[in-house]
């Protein structure tokens, strides 16, 4: 009889891991570029009651026990002086967390949500350093019109997932995470 | 060809007549501008002074009205603070609108409506900016409003050093911007004037224990930080939830963090000094930018030029500009954003919500124009 107990009990802590629960903090959430885009991203995830592990200036060691790097970019000048690194230094980290994450097979997934105003010469360079290690890509509508990022994604096989603002960004949010396994969304 | 200049005692009188007539036209000009800015609050407002937080302003050119409406319910306590600069006219005629036409029915709001009054009795030199700009009302009548400088009158403080050292932080700032109200905070209370009337608004902040403070401001479209909202830390959750909401109307928004280094400003200070989450908002004014040509009233109200059509086909602004940025416009951007922090505070703090009613929309602000919505000056 207790035995029994046990096993079901098991079994049921086995459902909760697969369906999810275990995904808390599985999730890590970075800038590239330091805008407070990525803070929008958290709002949008905290909706779906989804609490990644955010941290604007996340290094490759941050990324133990992750599966999903969710990676927000867009340039902005305050920002990166508040975080007092230059354009260089986070271009660098960008590269190296990428990187790092691909290394260790995590899966990424890159946002830009800033639309036109978040294009330009400093956050144009940040997506092209973080666009082309994506495994999946939401674009806000108005920042592909040069046609940038389907050159950044030539030769892969990955839709741009386009929505019309950030805050339709939780439907193909929803549709990627479920995707990479995650449930009960 | 050799002029030679004759003077003779009658050449010198007739042109030291003509220095004084020029004096005494000019010293009008100046001084026509020390008048405050008359506004006609709904009657539930009710009226304090600056001093009421700081008596060390009292009697002080930086004494000012304070405009207070609690409503029936109990909520949160919402500072808007206008006219920091007062070459940024959508900030301060946000302020005059929402004081002629808010019904608090949940929380208390808080309007400052010329916060460096200082600034308004003059000003830039050689900006050729003019000294006030006239609104339509609804009735079809015209109402004036003051359009001044971005630094406290020189009259009230000076000389400024060649280095302002921020004393809080002890960082070097242009000498200038000792009379620069958004470079003083938090101000102290035996400071320059101007620095003692930052003490006071943050003392306000402090004693009102204003959950969500407002620093309404206008920049130059060619400046990045413009159409946009600043956020320190304590208040980004908010400020990422609205900019989500102003963005999804269709409206270019950015939003920017406040930088921990940079000292003096209202988005870092307010935060750091007291418990509120401070808001900075920026919108594009084409008449305090460095690319503009002629600089007339006609250009603070409806943002029109040809040197910034340019720019922007050259692809130099941060805003969408097709020819013009009417005030209307740029107040409807501040109103909406406004209105729309307030209804999402209680997301924040379930206890802290604020109901203001009988404020327009966006939509009808720039179809009908602000000055539908304000009352006709007697
Ligand atoms: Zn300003």
């Amino acid at each position: 009889m207790r035995t029994k107990k046990i096993v079901v009990g098991l079994m049921a802590l086995m459902f909760l891991f697969l369906t999810g629960c275990a995904w808390a903090g599985d999730i890590a959430l970075t800038s590239i570029g330091q805008s407070s885009d990525s803070m929008m991203v958290k709002v949008v995830l905290k909706k779906m009651k989804v609490t990644p592990d955010t941290d604007n200036l996340m290094k490759a060691e941050d990324l133990e026990g992750k599966d999903i790097l969710i990676a927000v970019v867009g340039g902005s000048s305050k920002g990166l002086g508040a975080a007092g690194i230059d354009k260089d230094q986070e271009n660098q980290r960008a590269t190296d967390l990428l990187s790092a994450a691909r290394d260790k097979g995590i899966r990424v997934l890159i946002m830009h949500v800033g639309g036109a105003g978040r294009r330009g010469k400093l956050s144009d360079a940040f997506i092209v350093t973080a666009v082309p290690f994506a495994d999946e890509l939401i674009v806000v509508e108005g920042a592909n019109e040069d046609g940038l990022f389907d050159s950044l994604m030539e030769g892969k096989d990955i839709t741009i997932r386009v929505v019309p603002n950030v805050r339709s960004t939780s439907e193909p949010l929803k549709e990627v995470l479920s995707l990479w396994g995650m449930v009960g969304l | 060809m050799n002029y030679q200049i004759k003077g003779s005692r009658v050449t010198a009188c007739i042109l030291l007549a003509l220095s004084c007539l020029v004096c005494f036209v000019a010293a009008k000009s100046f001084t026509s501008m020390w008048v405050e800015e008359r506004v006609y609050p709904v009657e539930e407002f009710q009226q304090k002074k600056l001093s009421d937080y700081f008596s060390g302003i009292k009697g002080t050119p930086a004494d000012q009205p304070v405009f207070i409406q609690k409503g029936e319910e109990e909520g949160g306590t919402v500072l808007l603070l206008c006219g920091t600069h007062p070459n940024e006219p959508a900030s301060n005629l946000t302020g005059v609108l929402f004081l002629e036409n808010a019904k608090v029915e949940r929380g208390r709001l808080i309007v400052i409506p010329t916060a460096n009054i200082m600034g308004f009795s003059h000003n830039g030199p050689q900006e050729g900016h003019p000294q006030g700009y006239f609104i339509e009302l609804a009735d079809g009548s015209k109402r004036r409003f003051p359009y001044g400088n971005r630094l406290s009158n020189p009259i009230y403080q000076w000389p400024n050093p060649d280095i302002y050292i921020h004393p809080s932080s002890g960082q070097n700032l242009s000498g200038k911007e000792k009379s620069n109200l958004n470079r003083c905070y938090p101000g102290r209370p035996d400071g320059s004037i101007t620095e003692k009337m930052a003490y006071a608004i943050v003392e306000l902040i402090r004693k009102e224990k204003v959950d969500l403070a407002f620093d309404l401001h206008e920049a130059s479209p060619e400046y990045p930080v413009v159409n946009a909202i600043v956020a320190h830390e304590r208040s980004m959750e908010l400020a990422a939830m609205v900019t989500m909401e102003i963005e999804a109307m269709g409206i270019p928004i950015r939003l920017e963090p406040s930088p921990k280094n940079l000292h003096g400003l209202s988005h870092r200070e307010w935060g750091d000094f007291t418990d509120t989450m401070p808001i900075l908002m920026e919108t594009g004014n084409p008449s305090q930018g460095r690319l503009r040509g002629r600089t007339n009233e006609d250009l603070v109200v409806t943002g029109k030029d040809k040197c910034y059509s340019r720019a922007f086909d050259l692809g130099k602004l941060y805003i969408p500009y097709d020819g013009d940025q009417p005030l209307s416009l740029r107040v409807a951007r501040h109103t909406n954003a406004v209105m729309l922090f307030m209804e999402n505070l209680e997301f924040i703090n379930e206890e802290k919500g604020l109901t203001v009613e009988g404020i327009p929309d966006f939509e009808e602000i720039v179809k009908k124009g602000v000055g539908h919505f304000l009352a006709a000056s007697n």
